[in-house]
C-alpha cells in the first residue's frame, strides 16, 4: 500500500507497506552493504553525514521543504514550529558534536580506521563491532526519533531500516528519500517503511537486525522485548515526561520575561507532544514573583508572545476535547489561566497527574526539593527531561538531586527541546549499546 | 408549609401512582432547597413541562423560559458552579439566556460535588461506573428525584412501547442489576423505576451479584415463547455479548413485537465490536427485527434521557436512519471543541446537554460523546479521543496504567 497526501504540489517519496517477501529482499540488500559501509573510516561517514546536515539547516533545502509541508498537512504541527524544530535538531549534529560523541562513546579510534577499530590497546585489545543492520521502529509524529535513530545506525556504521509509524510516515521517508539523493555512499544503506505495528514483518525485522530502536507507549515496548529474538539487542524508549523546576531565588521581578519566554519556548515546540515537552513547572513558593503572578504572566504575556512566532498546530477532535475536560476540572480543582497562547493551570494535586497537552501547563507549588520528589514519584521511572532555573550555587546540586531522582537531562529553561547529539532518552548511551564489544586477549 | 402544599398539588398532576416513592413523612423531611418556595415553584413548573410537554410542537418557548430560571436558581444556589461560571466571564446578574451558560465537562463530576444544596441533604447519589483502573468515579447527587423520576415514563413509552397504547405492558427481562444490588447506579434505578409501571408478569432480573443468569433468562423465555407472549429485553451492550458467549449456539426466535433496549458502550469489554455487529447479533440470536432494536443514551450526569427513533420510526412507517431523540425538556447541541458554541447543523462535533431535570445539580453539561445533528436528531459518533498518542509523550491514558499512577 502506498500513502499518499492530498496535495498535489508534494512530491513526496511514496512509503511503501513492504510484503514479507520484499521485505526480506530489502534487509538482505541493506545487509549486503555492510561490508563497504564498515570498510569508511568514522570520520569518513561524520564527513558525508555533515554535508547532508548542512543542507537540511538551509530554509530552502528541497526536502525540508517537503517534510514541513508534509508533516503541517497532517495537520499537527504549524510551519514555524516546525522550522524551529529541524533548525534545532540538525543544528544538533555538527560535525563536532558527531566527533565528539564518537569519540566519548566508541572511542578516538573509531574516527580514523575502518572495519573493527580498537579502543583500548593495553595488552589486550577490545574492539566494537559494529552491527549487520539496525532496525528502527518509530512511534508518533515528532521528528527527533527518526533522524536520532538514523545518526546512530550511521555512526555505528550499520545500515538502517526505519519502520515508519503508520499514522506520521513522512519524515522518516523524507529523511531516507534526502540521503539516497544526495550522500549516495550512506543512501544506499537506509531504507524506510510502513506496516501495523502487530504484522509479520515487524517479526521479520526484529530477527534480520542485530540491534533495534524501539519508540511507543510502554506496552508496545513490553510488546516487542517479548517479541524480540534473543540475539537481537531491543533498545526500548518508551514515552517519557519532561518537567521545569524554578528554584525560589530564580523568580525575580527583573528576570521574569525572559524566563517566562523560555518557558514558553519549552511548552510551545512541538506543542507539548514531544517527551522533552514540559507538562508541568515545579516552582518553589517564596519567591519574589509569587507562584500566581508567574502563571498570570506566562498565560498573559509570554505564552501568547511566543504562540504569535510558533503558533499552535491544529488540535485534534480528541486533543480538543480532552483541554475542555481537563481545564473544567481545573477550573474546580485549581486555578486555570486561559490565555491565546495556551493555559496554565495552578494545580493543587498532591502527586503528578499529566497535562492533556497542546500547551496546556501545569504549575505546582512546593516548598523545596524533597516536596518536589514527592509530587514527581509517580513519574519517577518515566521523567524525561528537567529545564532548571537556579542560581549557579544550587542548580548544580538541585541538577545532581533531579539526576539521581530519574530524570535523564537537565537543562536550562528554553533549551529542553533543543538536546545535544550525545543526549538520547532514558539515559543510555546513544552509539554504545548498538555495537558489540569483543576483547582480544592474546 | 407552602412548598408542601405546591408539591402536594404536583403528585397528581405528574401522574405518580399511590406515592409510590414519596409519603408524608418523606415531604416533611424534604431538603431545604426543595423546600424554598422560589424553588419549589420551579421544581413544580418542570414537573408539569415534563409532564405536558407536547412531543410533536416546538416547545423552545416554554423550555427557554424555564432554562434561564434554572440557570439563575443554579448560579445562585449552586457556589462552585458559579465560581466556574464566572471564571468563564459570566456576569450572573446579566443572565439574559441559558445558552450563556458555560457548560460544565462531564470529568468534573469526578472530582467536584456540583450540588445547589448541602450535600447531606442528598436523598440519592448516582456514581458513574468508573471502568478505567485508578480512574475516580463520577457522582451526581440529588435532594430529590421526583424530576428524575418524572423524565423516565414518556420517553420509554414514546420511543420503546409507542404501539401498545397508555397502559401498555410487557414481560421485563433486565440484563441490568436491580437497583436493590445497585443503589447508586442511575440505570438501576430507571429499570427500578419501570418495573411497576411498565412490567407485566414474567419480569425479572438475570443480573446479579455481578454474574449474569443466562440459563435462567432462557427458561424464563421458554413459556412465553410457546405462548407467543411479545417480551423486552433491556441491557447494556457488553451484557449482551456476554449473554451469547455465556450460550453458545442457543438461537431464539423472540415472538412478534419482542423487542430490546440496549443501552451503554463496549470499549475494553470482553471483545470490542461495533454497534451495527452487535445489533446484527442480537438480531440472529434472538430473532428480533433490527428495528425492535432501540438504543437508550443515558449518562449519570444527567437526569433524562434520549432513545434512538427505530421502533417508533418503524411503527409509524418512517424509513429515516436511527437518530437518538431528546424530549422536550432536554436541549441537544453540538458545539465546537474550541469555542464550545453550536456548530452548523451536520457538521461534528462535541455532544452538549441542558437538562431542566438537572434543576438542583448543574444542567448545563458538555461530553467528550462526538455528534451530529442531523434528520431532527442526534448521530453519536463515539468518544473524542485521541486513537493513539501522536508524539512520544505520556498521555493521561498511559498515565492511568502505571502503576502508582495517580489521577482524582
Amino acid at each position: 500500500m502506498t500513502i499518499q497526501l492530498s496535495s498535489p504540489e508534494f512530491l513526496l517519496p511514496p512509503v511503501e507497506t513492504p510484503s514479507p517477501e520484499s521485505l526480506e529482499q530489502t534487509l538482505t540488500r541493506l545487509k549486503a552493504e555492510a561490508p563497504t559501509l564498515q570498510r569508511m573510516t568514522g570520520m569518513a561517514v561524520i564527513e558525508a553525514l555533515s554535508r547532508w546536515v548542512t543542507l537540511w539547516l538551509q530554509p530552502d533545502f528541497f526536502w525540508r521543504r517537503q517534510a514541513v509541508k508534509a508533516l503541517h498537512e497532517l495537520g499537527d504541527f504549524s510551519e514555524p514550529v516546525l522550522e524551529e524544530g529541524l533548525d534545532e535538531l540538525f543544528g544538533a549534529w555538527s560535525r563536532e558534536a558527531m566527533i565528539e560523541l564518537v569519540t566519548w562513546e566508541l572511542g578516538a579510534a573509531w574516527l580514523e580506521e575502518g572495519g573493527q577499530a580498537p579502543i583500548s590497546l593495553d595488552g589486550m585489545s577490545r574492539r566494537h563491532i559494529s552491527p549487520q543492520l539496525v532496525g528502527a521502529i518509530l512511534a508518533g509524529n515528532v521528528p527527533p526519533p527518526s533522524l536520532q535513530a538514523l545518526m546512530a545506525g550511521l555512526l555505528v556504521r550499520s545500515p538502517v531500516f526505519l519502520k515508519a509509524s503508520r499514522r506520521a510516515p513522512w519524515f522518516p521517508a523524507i529523511l531516507v528519500a534526502s540521503l539516497q539523493a544526495h550522500v549516495p555512499e550512506l543512501g544506499a544503506c537506509v531504507e524506510c517503511g510502513v506496516w501495523e505495528g502487530e504484522a509479520t514483518q515487524t517479526t521479520i525485522l526484529l530477527r534480520s537486525a542485530e540491534a533495534v530502536l524501539a519508540y511507543g507507549n510502554d506496552s508496545t515496548i513490553r510488546q516487542l522485548k517479548a517479541q524480540c529474538p534473543l540475539h537481537t539487542r531491543l533498545l526500548g524508549h518508551g514515552h517519557r515526561v519532561s518537567v521545569a523546576y524554578l528554584a525560589r531565588e530564580s523568580l525575580l521581578d527583573n528576570s521574569l520575561a525572559l524566563m517566562g519566554q523560555a518557558l514558553a519556548r519549552d511548552i510551545a515546540l512541538y506543542d507539548q507532544q514531544g517527551c522533552l515537552s514540559p507538562h508541568v513547572i515545579v516552582v518553589e513558593e517564596s519567591g519574589e514573583v509569587s507562584v500566581p503572578a508567574l502563571c498570570e504572566h506566562l498565560a498573559s504575556v509570554a505564552m501568547p508572545e511566543v504562540a504569535r512566532r510558533w503558533p499552535l498546530g491544529q488540535l485534534s477532535l480528541g486533543q480538543a476535547s480532552a483541554q475542555v475536560q481537563f481545564k473544567g476540572v481545573v477550573s474546580f480543582t485549581g486555578e486555570l489561566w486561559d490565555g491565546e497562547g495556551g493555559a496554565v493551570c495552578l494545580t493543587e494535586a498532591e502527586h503528578f497527574e499529566p497535562s492533556c497537552l497542546g500547551r496546556v501547563v501545569l504549575v505546582k507549588a512546593v516548598s523545596g526539593l524533597p516536596d518536589a520528589l514527592r509530587y514527581l514519584e509517580p513519574i519517577r521511572h518515566h521523567l524525561q527531561g528537567v529545564a532548571l532555573e537556579a542560581d549557579e550555587v544550587r542548580w548544580q546540586s538541585l541538577a545532581l538531586g533531579l539526576g539521581a531522582f530519574g530524570a535523564s537531562r537537565i537543562c536550562r529553561p528554553g533549551q529542553l527541546q533543543a538536546p545535544s547529539a550525545a543526549w538520547t532518552g532514558d539515559g543510555s548511551p546513544v552509539l554504545r549499546d548498538l555495537t558489540r564489544l569483543v576483547t582480544l586477549e592474546p | 408549609m407552602t412548598g408542601i402544599a405546591r408539591r402536594t398539588w404536583l403528585l397528581p398532576s405528574m401522574g405518580i401512582q399511590g406515592g409510590a416513592s414519596i409519603d408524608g413523612a418523606y415531604m416533611l423531611e424534604l431538603p431545604h432547597i426543595a423546600t424554598n418556595p422560589d424553588t419549589v415553584q420551579l421544581l413544580t413548573e418542570i414537573a408539569h413541562f415534563i409532564h405536558s410537554a407536547d412531543f410533536e410542537r416546538d416547545e423552545s418557548t416554554r423550555f427557554d423560559r424555564l432554562a434561564l430560571d434554572v440557570a439563575r436558581l443554579q448560579l445562585t444556589y449552586n457556589l462552585p458552579y458559579r465560581r466556574f461560571a464566572k471564571s468563564r466571564g459570566l456576569n450572573p446578574d446579566k443572565l439574559q439566556h441559558w445558552r450563556e451558560l458555560p457548560p460544565v465537562p462531564t470529568d468534573v463530576f469526578k472530582v467536584v460535588d456540583l450540588t445547589s444544596f448541602p450535600l447531606g441533604q442528598a436523598v440519592r447519589t448516582f456514581r458513574t461506573s468508573g471502568t478505567t483502573r485508578g480512574q475516580a468515579r463520577g457522582r451526581h447527587h440529588f435532594a430529590t428525584l421526583e424530576l428524575y423520576d418524572a423524565a423516565i415514563l414518556p420517553m420509554f413509552r414514546r420511543y420503546l412501547l409507542p404501539d401498545l397504547g397508555e397502559d401498555g405492558r410487557l414481560p421485563l427481562l433486565s440484563l441490568i442489576p436491580s437497583p436493590a444490588e445497585l443503589t447508586d447506579s442511575s440505570l438501576s434505578h430507571m429499570v427500578g423505576f419501570l418495573m411497576p409501571r411498565v412490567a407485566s408478569e414474567g419480569a425479572g432480573y438475570y443480573m446479579r451479584e455481578g454474574r449474569l443468569d443466562a440459563e435462567g433468562l432462557a427458561r424464563t423465555l421458554e413459556p412465553l415463547i410457546k405462548d407467543q407472549q411479545p417480551v423486552m429485553i433491556l441491557g447494556t451492550a457488553f451484557s449482551f455479548v456476554y449473554l451469547f458467549e455465556a450460550l453458545p449456539g442457543w438461537t431464539v426466535q423472540l415472538p412478534a413485537g419482542s423487542r430490546v433496549m440496549e443501552t451503554g458502550g463496549l470499549k475494553g469489554r470482553v471483545r470490542e465490536i461495533s454497534r451495527p455487529e452487535l445489533y446484527q447479533l442480537i438480531s440472529t440470536r434472538l430473532g428480533v427485527p433490527e428495528h425492535q432494536i432501540v438504543a437508550e443514551y443515558g449518562m449519570t450526569e444527567l437526569s433524562s434521557q434520549l432513545y434512538d427513533s427505530s421502533l417508533r420510526d418503524h411503527w409509524r412507517g418512517n424509513g429515516r436512519p436511527r437518530r437518538l431523540m431528546a424530549p422536550p425538556w432536554l436541549k441537544v447541541e453540538v458545539v465546537d471543541p474550541v469555542t464550545l458554541k453550536p456548530v452548523p447543523q451536520g457538521s461534528i462535533g462535541l455532544v452538549r446537554f441542558f437538562d431542566l431535570a438537572n434543576l438542583f445539580s448543574v444542567s448545563s453539561i458538555v461530553t467528550s460523546d462526538l455528534g451530529r445533528i442531523s434528520e431532527g436528531g442526534l448521530e453519536l459518533l463515539g468518544r473524542a479521543t485521541e486513537a493513539e498518542a501522536r508524539g512520544c509523550s505520556l498521555t493521561t491514558e498511559e498515565m492511568l496504567e502505571l502503576e502508582g499512577g495517580n489521577r482524582p
